[in-house]
Parts: C-alpha cells; structure tokens; sequence
C-alpha cells in the first residue's frame, strides 16, 4: 500500500524497523523464479530515475527506468545518446501490487528513488532488495544530489528506507 | 434402361443431400435477434469469400486486371510506403491484394511453400494483382448496434434479460449442455473477415484510427516487400487475444458449470478463457491478461459475455489492437429441425476506442464435432524451438550455432522495432521519441 510521508517521525522509523524485520523473518521470496545470484547483495546502487514501463508479469516483476544524472535535471545517457534504461527485479508480483505498485500508479514519465544490488557483471539491471521505493509527487523531482524521499508529499511503496549508495547493511 | 434408373436415383439423392445441407447452413449463423442489441442479420451471407487471384502463372507477373490503371507507385514499387499515405485508401496501391495475399505472397500459405510464388520472378515489383472486383462490404464488419462501449452494450443486455425476468440462473440440472469439442465451421472453405483474406486493403484501413491504420501498413509492407514476416508464434512470442479469430488458438473445447463457463484451445499457442457468470470487474489485480477478464449471464439458453483487461498485442497480416480493446460476445445454441444440437453461432462485437475508427463484428459458428468422452487429449503446448531474427528475419538456428541477440521490449511493440532498425533506416517515419520529461 503506498503512504504518503508528510515527515519522519521517531515512531514512523520504529514501525518501518518493525516492519522490516517481521518482513525478512516471516516473509519467504514467494513466487521466487530465478536465483538472484546474479546480484551483488553486498552493495546497494541508489537511483533516482524517471519510468518508462512498470512490467507486471508475475514470474519477474519488472521497473524499467532511466536514471536521473545528480544535478536530476537530465536523462543518464549511453555512449550513442539513447536514454540508458535500467531493469529493476522486484518482489512478487502479489507484493509488488500489495505495496500499490502498477501502471496506474507508475506511469511512464513518474519520478521515483530507491536502492538496487546491482547486477555483478555491470550490466543496467538489479534487484530491489529490501530497499524501499518513493515516489516524487507529479511535477517535482529532488533536489541535486537528493532523492524522492526528500520530496515533501512524496509517496512511499512498501516498507524500507532509502539505503546509502555502497555497501549494504548486513541483516 | 438400369442406367437411367440409377442416374435418376443418384440425382435425387443428390437433391436431398443438397437440400440437407441447405437448411444446416440456413441454420447456423443466424442467431436469434433481438433488436439494436444482439444477433442483428448481415445484408450478405456471413462468412465471406476470399480475395482471389486475379491471374496464376508467370504471364500474370505484375500484369494489372484488364481496364484497370495502375498507379504510378504502389507498395510493391515504393521506397518509402510513409510517403504514401494519400494512395493507402486505393486499392491499386495493393493491387487489389487482401493483407493476406500479400503475407503469403513467397509462399503457398503458411507452413507451406510454392514453386509458383505470386511475388513473381523480379520481386517486388513482380508482384501479381488480387482480384479488384472482390471486397466483403464494410457494412457487415461495423457494429450494427449504437453503443460506443462494451460496458453501455453490456448494460443494456442485461437490462434486457431482467425485463423478460432474467438474467437465468442455471443449476446442474438446467444448464446448457454445451460441454465438447467444436471447429470451426467454414462452408466452402469460407473463414470470417478477421482472417485479413476477405477484403481489400482500403477497407480494413478505414475501420482504424490513423495511427493504427499506419501499423497495420507497415506490417503489410514488410510481409509483402521485405518478406520480414514477425509472426508471433515464429518466436515463441503469445499470440494475443484477436488469434481467435484467425489462425491462431481457437476456443475448441467448452466446459459448462454453472459458476464458470471455460474456453480453451491449443495450436499454435494456447487459449484460456474463463467466463466468471453473475460477477462484475474487478476481477483480480489489475494486470492485463492476454486473454482478458470475463464476465458474463445466462439470458435464457443464450451466454453473453463482456471481456475487459486485454493485453494490446499484435495479428500477423492484419490490425493491431490496444489494451483498451473489449468485446461483448453472444453464443446462442443451433439446432437443425429434429433439435440436434449443432454447435454455437458466436457473435463478438469489438470495442477498442484507440484502435478502432468504429466498433466492429464479428459472427463465426463452432460446429459442435464431439463429447470430451471420446475425444482426443486437450493437449498443453509449450513453444520452446523459437527462430530468431537475424538482420530482421525470422530465421532457424541449428543447436550448437552462436548468433548475436537483441533482447526484445516485450510490453514496446518488438515487431516493429525489428522493421525499425532492419528495414526502414532511409524511411521519413514519423518520429515517435521516448518522452519522459527530461532532456
């Protein structure tokens, strides 16, 4: 379900501790089709990029994106010019939809932020992890050097915070 | 003398037979109308002839009808069919070809080759000419009802059905026996009009919006200049909700509860349809299926049906749809005089405010061949020996060979992506640029 976050709030980081917890613990990857060794669960890249398709297949929930350059006034680019599109692995797709995440609510053009152990072999891809997902509100996007979770009125999918960009705390 | 007598008798018989099957085609696809919303008759016989051939055989190589004009340019002579816009409402710009023809314009059909190709000895321009005297009417194919959406269409039947103290509730004891295994019924080899063989080009197009008047273009062109065919099945892609209605999975068997009626098929793919009677949508999650959510009531003996949720996809030779695409589908019960049943007349009237100029029909009879009891196993099939495209081909690979591999966007229209990148590098295609807000 998304919330929206007005502000963060001590009792707002002990639900989302709380939270958290009881989903690793209780919570096995259903629906799992893949091994997800293919990422480097060690380490967390944080984007803030902008949707170009939400694919909800239920085997491979997908969020392809193109990421935000730091100043997040421009498309991160490939060597020939074209938008570089990243492919975020998430959850089920029955969670992904429990956490409000469809088309509906991720049209192509939203802004949003979160974290992604990123493929170990570089290539644009990676996997949700337990990082969390905001979405900036329509027309706005974060400051330079910021994320969507800074955004007043922005609108968090699932649990979890922002991770920091590099390693990833051990659980 | 015996030999008279014989030939008399073989003649009368023959009477009878033919008169038999008269009344079984009198029978069926002629379902029971109730007015401005169900089962309104055709101003010609439904389903409609294919578009010939105007000519066989080499001496027809690029040779127009007599008393026909060709034009300066065509599909076959152009560089650029973008360009042409203003000539894709003329029949001559096709030769009087249905999609199609021009599909098959290397080949016997598919699954089958030729030593005779209509592409001729000096493709393309070699290409011969369809038959431009043969065109099934526009005015059997557009809705003949005045709804602008399946939900007010939907609405109404039901309406309808409560003023006659319905929607039917059936039990075990009085649902329709309809459970078996159907085919299709094609008198004389006849297959309705969604099978792109039946009609010109012009007249398809003028059922589409514009944009989706270029899509189907495109692939018409590709299929009949390039022979750059992207047949879903070729790469083990769905085939999509629309292949019912022509070569691809049909709905050959059907099972009747009296929660659930199920349609299910296998071919070139598989097709599963579930009738949910007595619900309303939302079904599920709101993920388009490729075969849609259905709902759907019993009115009497007749099963009406409102399928939303569909996934856009693609018809090989024929017209996109969008994910807007629903329809409202009508299955009435034919018997022949005795009341044997003889299978279903299926009405489908098509909305799909994106792709679609205008609401469309469709009307197709399942011959009822058999029960479940002595049929033949519903077999599953799974697609695992896909060709590839190679330089925008649909091309076999040995086992063993390495080839480079685009990976497809599944969800952006793979298909023309292939004729993008492969075949139109010298084309003034309209710009269609990813517009995400940012530079």
């Amino acid at each position: 379900m998304a919330v929206e976050n007005r502000g963060t709030t001590p009792m707002r980081i002990v639900a989302t501790f709380v939270a958290v917890v009881l989903t690793v613990l209780l919570s096995p990857r259903i629906d799992a089709h893949h091994s997800y060794a293919m990422y480097d669960g060690a380490v967390y890249r944080v984007f803030t990029g902008v949707i170009v398709r939400v694919v909800p297949n239920a085997a491979h929930f997908e969020m392809h994106f193109v990421p935000l350059n730091d100043a997040r006034d421009a498309l991160v680019r490939d060597d020939k010019g074209q938008p570089l599109v990243w492919v975020a692995q998430m959850e089920s797709a029955a969670q992904a939809f429990k956490d409000g995440i469809t088309r509906e609510s991720f049209p192509q053009g939203a802004v949003f932020s979160m974290g992604l152990h990123p493929r170990r072999d570089g290539k644009p891809a990676g996997d949700r992890g337990m990082s969390g997902l905001f979405q900036c509100p329509k027309g706005t996007k974060p400051e330079a050097g910021k994320h969507c979770d800074s955004v007043a009125g922005n609108k968090a999918f699932g649990a979890g915070e922002m991770p920091k960009e590099g390693p990833a705390p051990r659980s | 003398m015996s030999t008279i007598r014989a030939t008399v008798r073989a003649a009368a018989l023959s009477l009878v037979l033919v008169a038999i099957g008269a009344s079984t085609s009198f029978a069926q696809l002629q379902p029971p109308e109730v007015k401005g919303l169900r089962g309104a008759p055709f101003p010609a016989m439904n389903p409609p002839p294919d578009v010939r051939s105007f000519g066989e055989g080499p001496q027809w190589d690029g040779r127009p009808p007599d008393g026909v004009q060709p034009l300066p340019v065509d599909m076959f002579t152009s560089k650029d069919f973008y360009k042409d816009r203003q000539l894709w409402t003329d029949q001559r710009y096709w030769r009087c070809n249905a999609p199609r023809q021009i599909a098959d314009m290397r080949s016997g059909g598919a699954g089958t080759s030729t030593n005779d190709p209509r592409i001729g000895s000096n493709p393309p321009t070699s290409a011969r000419w369809g038959d431009c005297k043969m065109d099934w009417p526009r005015e059997n194919i557009v809705s003949p009802y005045p709804f602008k959406t399946a939900k007010e269409h939907y609405q109404a039947l039901i309406a309808d059905a409560k003023s006659r103290g319905g929607p039917t509730r059936h039990t075990y004891e009085t649902m329709p026996r309809w459970d078996g295994v159907y085919g299709e019924y094609a008198p004389n080899g006849r297959r309705v009009w969604n099978y792109s063989r039946a009609n010109q080009v012009p007249t398809l197009l003028s059922l589409l919006t514009p944009e989706y008047q270029q899509r189907m273009v495109r692939q018409i062109y590709h299929e009949g200049v390039n022979a750059a065919h992207q047949w879903s099945a070729s790469y083990c892609w769905p085939e999509g909700f629309m292949r019912q209605w022509a070569t691809g999975p049909k709905p050959s068997r059907i099972v009747v509860t009296p929660e659930v009626v199920l349609f299910m098929g296998s071919g070139s793919g598989n097709m599963w349809r579930v009738v949910h009677l007595g619900r309303e949508f939302p079904l599920g999650q709101g993920v388009a299926q490729w075969y849609g959510d259905t709902i759907g009531f019993w009115d009497g003996d007749a099963l009406i049906t409102w399928t939303a949720n569909i996934q856009g996809w693609n018809q090989h030779s024929s017209w996109e749809w969008s994910d807007r695409l629903e329809t409202i589908e009508i299955l009435t019960p034919v018997r022949d005089a005795n009341g044997k049943f003889l299978g279903l007349d299926w009405e489908a009237v098509l909305y799909d405010p994106e792709a679609l100029a205008t609401p469309v029909r469709i009307l197709w009879h399942r011959n009822y061949q058999q029960s479940w009891g002595t049929a033949d196993r519903l077999g599953w099939v799974e697609c695992t020996r896909p060709l590839y495209p190679i330089d925008g081909y649909a091309t076999q690979v040995a086992p063993g060979q390495v080839i480079e591999y685009k990976v497809p966007d599944m969800l952006d229209r793979p298909w023309a992506k292939i004729w993008e990148e492969n075949f139109e590098k010298n084309m003034d295609r309209p710009k269609q640029e990813l517009d995400l807000g940012f530079k």
